[in-house]
């Protein structure tokens, strides 16, 4: 079936986390008949339960309605759905850069915040036409005249174009979608050019193998056609061609301006880098479509399972879960403490906890986490220069001649009583003030130049609870600086415990050692000698707590009644023991090590 | 076949202390039931008699609850069933527990009469105000009073239950307590460091926070100089927490920690027997209504396996502190040796100096006993 070209419109929905994106793509799909109302379940994109659970769209999905406009025209209109976090903004401008529009979705109660500004400049630069929506209009406490006014003081968004929806509701759904229609451009028809296809996801499936979302710009793709992944130059050949309805269904062919998945016996999504264009084997394209670039990690941690006989079971659950998720990467780690692991690199922190809990609830594999690090570049006196994503790989302080970190724009937009608040965090958490604008009279932006790691550490749990939940982040890497750190170590029972080593900056390590030791001496139970915790800078003790030895430990009654048991509480406590880890005589319960993660 | 303890649980209770999680219900609300109880006692005895067929008794032992709160006609009526069902050996032990305010002389004469011939006396403190934090319903008069009619009906063997670790108390109060009830020279003491369960009143009001209990330390200083006190007066410590003139140890106890048979009668009681564990139900109605139909009262039942049943020789007979386990009793029981079995662990508890062998027997050394779950841990 020949689509004109002008009756296809490709667009995605941008918002800021909690700002009802799922909700309103449901709407969409019912409204357009997509699906039954029997098929529909709340939130049909966000397939998987974590995703429903948290309430966030992690995996991209790409969705084909077809919808009879006001005109009488029989539109197709490809929703391309956007993950909204900080963590996956090169996929979400992957997205962008598939659509030729975009719905900006604000919170009728909440307005503009930090992602919403994130994401709509990203559509920008793709040069998107942009559909503002006000969504939640339903809410006793939503102000949309108060809401449009910030897009247009902030964004210069002409209020006239705003649409006022509820996507709970279902108010507005069919404003929303006429929208679409007339303001959005159909996409350039470029069907006699050799074949380009950007590819903006990707999903692994166990029959098929790799199977690549794109977007084709140039050309057509079809069946039994040679492709090139023009990044690595690998050649398949296409088996099927399809469009989500939201159900996979395989058509005959895919054109310039249409978006859908192919599948090609690829058998690992490494091949399918979200990015990347796809051509030609023979005759293709001279060059791919711009802006690829290989994801590449910015959070490490070691993963270990709790118990070492897992460790090929972690192994296998790691292998599975890249092959849907090319941007997590893992190598053999083996510590003193913890025995044999993995030490893995992740977009962001969401991303870590996404994998961590994938691993836990889906493989049922018990883990401990250390704390997570970014990468430090490390100069040594010799003049080589060296990335470490692993505290323990740090050379002897006298090697070192200089380290640096990476530092990013943070973006944090806020109601303006909470400025001082935010302010003295951010100085706090080594920050430098770059500038600070007013979005109306009682919203601010503030821009600050902060570590990465201290992001990672735990400033954004605190910007929440300093702000009462009201401040939202947003944060681009903007480079390496070299700033006085150090290596941090634990030593319990006078030995180095690596899964506790980490780097911080000079000035606060008086301060974490002091509370990394109190908080191990909360956690670590009595033994029966003694135990000595000390944070160590080199040979340099900095703090030392005590664990008394312990005293008591004794059934003080055992008789008839009780002896069973008694003796399934002492299997209860070898049980316990048996899960904690040994460090020379002492044993360190799991808890422990999460410890240094959740210190304030 | 082997002779067995005989334990009878009466469990009920003026009300419950605030310490308290055994199986006990207030009389006041139950007492209808009470005559109910008995012959459900008598059922049991029956049934076990038809199963076992006559088994010999070597000691029998009325606990609770608070046995002495019933009238001493129940007791006989359990007593002279029990000769009826068993073969009670001459001589034999035969104890009772007493709370203070519930004993008379007459009383007394009654249990002696019987053939009682152990008081076990639940005195817990001397402190009134903690009598009262306990909800226990006695005063230490009550207590010198009981133990005056104890020895006037003639009693030569009384044990006293303390419990130490309470509210508010300090070492030297414990010293005090002590050196107070070493007065009324008792034959026996058994003394419990206070352990607090979730299911007490005690357990919730110190997780809440109204009430603030000595340390595992302060616990582990009064556990010390109880040893040196008790020792002094003339008791030996013969279990973690026994402690007797030579010859008075409690014959009955010291079944459970030698590893021989048990049959426990009435709610909630334990037995062993024969490689099986087995315990009653818990709930009072439940127990009378099942042996009304004459079923088993079972609520759940064990087999141990050789292995449990060998590490249970061993942690039950490590809280005899003079005793121990005997290496060529559980060679003879279990048909292996227990260096066999155990090498590794006791080649490293014996080099922590945690247990020792003395003259074929195994034993905890004396800083072990403070920890001696860390050495039974070892067994399991």
């Amino acid at each position: 079936m020949e689509i004109n070209k002008n009756l296809i419109r490709n667009f995605s929905i941008i918002a800021h986390i909690d700002h009802g994106k799922s909700t309103l793509a449901d709407r969409l799909l019912e409204f357009t008949g997509a699906l039954s109302d029997r098929e529909m379940s709340e939130q049909v994109l966000d397939s998987m339960d974590l995703e429903r659970e948290r309430g966030i769209t992690i995996k991209l999905q790409a969705v084909r309605l077809m919808h009879q406009a006001m005109d009488g025209q029989e539109y197709q209109l490809n929703l391309i759905d956007t993950p909204g976090h900080v963590d996956f903004s090169y996929e979400v401008s992957r997205s962008l850069a598939a659509c030729e529009g975009a719905l900006l979705i604000v919170d009728a109660a909440q307005g503009i915040e930090a992602q919403t500004l994130a994401n709509i400049y990203l559509a920008m630069e793709q040069d998107l036409e942009i559909i503002p929506v006000i969504n939640k209009i339903d809410l006793p406490s939503a102000d949309p005249e108060g809401v449009k006014k910030e897009l247009e003081d902030v964004l210069g968004i002409d209020p006239q174009e705003v649409v006022l929806v509820s996507a709970k509701t279902g108010q507005g759904t069919q404003e929303i979608l006429e929208a679409i229609i007339k303001r959005i451009p159909p996409p350039v028809d470029n069907a006699d050019r050799p074949l380009r296809a950007l590819i903006f996801d990707s999903l692994y499936d166990s029959y098929r193998g790799a199977i690549p979302y794109i977007r084709v710009v140039d050309g057509s793709i079809k069946k039994g056609d040679q492709i090139k992944m023009m990044s690595s130059g690998k050649t398949f050949e296409v088996n099927e061609v399809g469009i989500f309805t939201p159900a996979p269904k395989v058509i005959d062919q895919l054109k310039a301006g249409e978006v859908g998945f192919i599948s090609a016996s690829i058998k690992n999504v490494k091949d399918t880098r979200v990015g990347d264009t796809i051509t030609t084997a023979k005759d293709g394209a001279d060059g791919p479509l711009p802006g690829y670039r290989k994801a590449t990690p910015m959070v490490y941690c070691g993963l270990f399972p709790v118990d070492n006989a897992n460790y090929e079971d972690l192994r296998d659950a790691l292998e599975r879960l890249q092959l849907n998720d090319a941007s997590l990467i893992y190598e053999p780690e083996n510590s003193v403490a913890l025995g044999f692991g993995f030490r893995c690199g992740f977009l962001g922190l969401l991303h870590m906890e996404i994998i961590q809990e994938r691993l836990e609830r889906e493989y049922k594999i018990d883990l401990i986490t250390t704390a997570p690090n970014v990468i430090y570049q490390v100069k040594t006196i010799d003049g080589a220069e060296i990335n470490i994503d692993n505290p323990n790989n740090m050379p002897p302080v006298g090697e070192v001649e200089s380290i640096a970190e990476p530092f990013v724009k943070a973006t944090v937009m806020m109601p303006s009583n909470y400025v001082g608040a935010v302010m003295e965090l951010s100085q706090e958490k080594r920050g430098a003030y770059e500038s600070m604008e007013y979005l109306s009279e009682l919203r601010v932006m503030l821009t600050y130049s902060l570590p990465l790691s201290e992001i990672i550490f735990d400033f954004f749990d605190q910007l929440k609870s300093k702000t009462k939940g009201y401040a939202s982040l947003d944060y681009e890497l903007s480079g390496y600086r070299v700033t006085d750190l150090v290596k941090l170590d634990i030593l319990i029972g006078g030995e180095i415990v690596d899964a506790l080593s980490c780097i911080v900056h000079r000035d606060k390590a008086y301060y974490q050692g002091r509370n990394f030791t109190n908080k191990l001496k909360e956690l670590i139970p009595r033994q029966m000698f003694e135990i000595p915790i000390q944070a160590a800078i080199g040979n340099k003790v900095i703090a030392r707590v005590n664990i008394k030895a312990l005293r008591k430990n004794v059934l003080d009654k055992c008789y008839g009644g009780d002896i069973s048991r008694k003796r399934k509480l002492l299997e209860k406590q070898k049980e316990g023991k048996k899960r904690m880890k040994q460090v020379g005589k002492v044993e360190i319960p799991q808890e422990a090590f999460m410890a240094v993660l959740s210190i304030d | 076949m082997e002779d067995v303890g005989l334990y009878v649980h009466i469990p009920f209770c003026t009300s419950k202390c605030n310490y308290c999680d055994f199986v006990s219900f207030p009389y006041a609300m139950v007492k209808h039931q009470s005559t109910e109880y008995f012959q459900a006692l008598k059922t049991e005895m029956e049934l076990i008699r038809e199963n076992f067929g006559a088994l010999a008794v070597n000691t029998v032992y009325f606990g609770g609850g608070t046995p002495s709160l019933v009238s001493e006609s129940f007791i006989d009526y359990v007593l002279s069933y029990i000769r009826r069902y068993f073969y009670v050996k001459e001589g034999i032990e035969i104890s009772i527990e007493a709370n203070p305010e519930t004993v008379t002389l007459n009383k007394f004469k009654a249990y002696a009469d019987m053939g009682i011939n152990r008081v076990s006396l639940g005195v817990q403190t001397d402190s009134e105000d903690c009598l009262i934090e306990m909800s226990r319903h006695h005063s230490w008069n009550d207590v010198i009073y009981a133990v005056e009619c104890a020895r006037e009906a003639g009693f030569t063997n009384l044990g006293v239950d303390l419990i130490y670790g309470l509210p508010g108390q300090y070492l030297e109060q414990w010293e005090n307590t002590l050196h107070k009830v070493l007065e009324q020279k008792p034959e026996h003491m058994s003394l419990y460091g206070l352990k607090l369960s979730q299911e007490t009143a005690w357990g919730r009001l110190a997780q809440a926070g109204p009430l603030t209990f000595p340390d595992e330390d302060q616990q582990a200083d009064m556990y010390l100089a109880t040893q040196e006190i008790v020792r002094s007066a003339g008791l030996e410590q013969y279990e973690i927490s026994n402690y007797a003139k030579p010859g008075f140890e409690s014959r009955h106890n010291l079944i459970y920690w030698r590893g021989q048979h048990y049959l426990g009668i009435g709610v909630s009681a334990a037995s062993y027997y024969n490689k099986y564990r087995w315990s009653n139900y818990r709930l009072l109605p439940q127990y009378i209504a099942g042996l009304k139909n004459r079923s088993w009262p079972r609520e759940e039942m064990l087999t141990l396996s050789k292995r449990e049943e060998m590490a249970e020789t061993i942690i039950m007979g490590l809280r005899l502190i003079k005793e121990g386990v005997s290496i060529s009793a559980f060679e003879e029981r279990f048909g292996v040796s227990m260096h066999q079995i155990y090498e590794k662990e006791i080649v490293s508890l014996a080099e922590a100096g945690l247990i020792e062998e003395k003259d074929g027997h195994l034993l905890l050394t004396k800083q072990a006993r403070l920890l001696a779950n860390e050495v039974f841990r070892e067994f399991i």
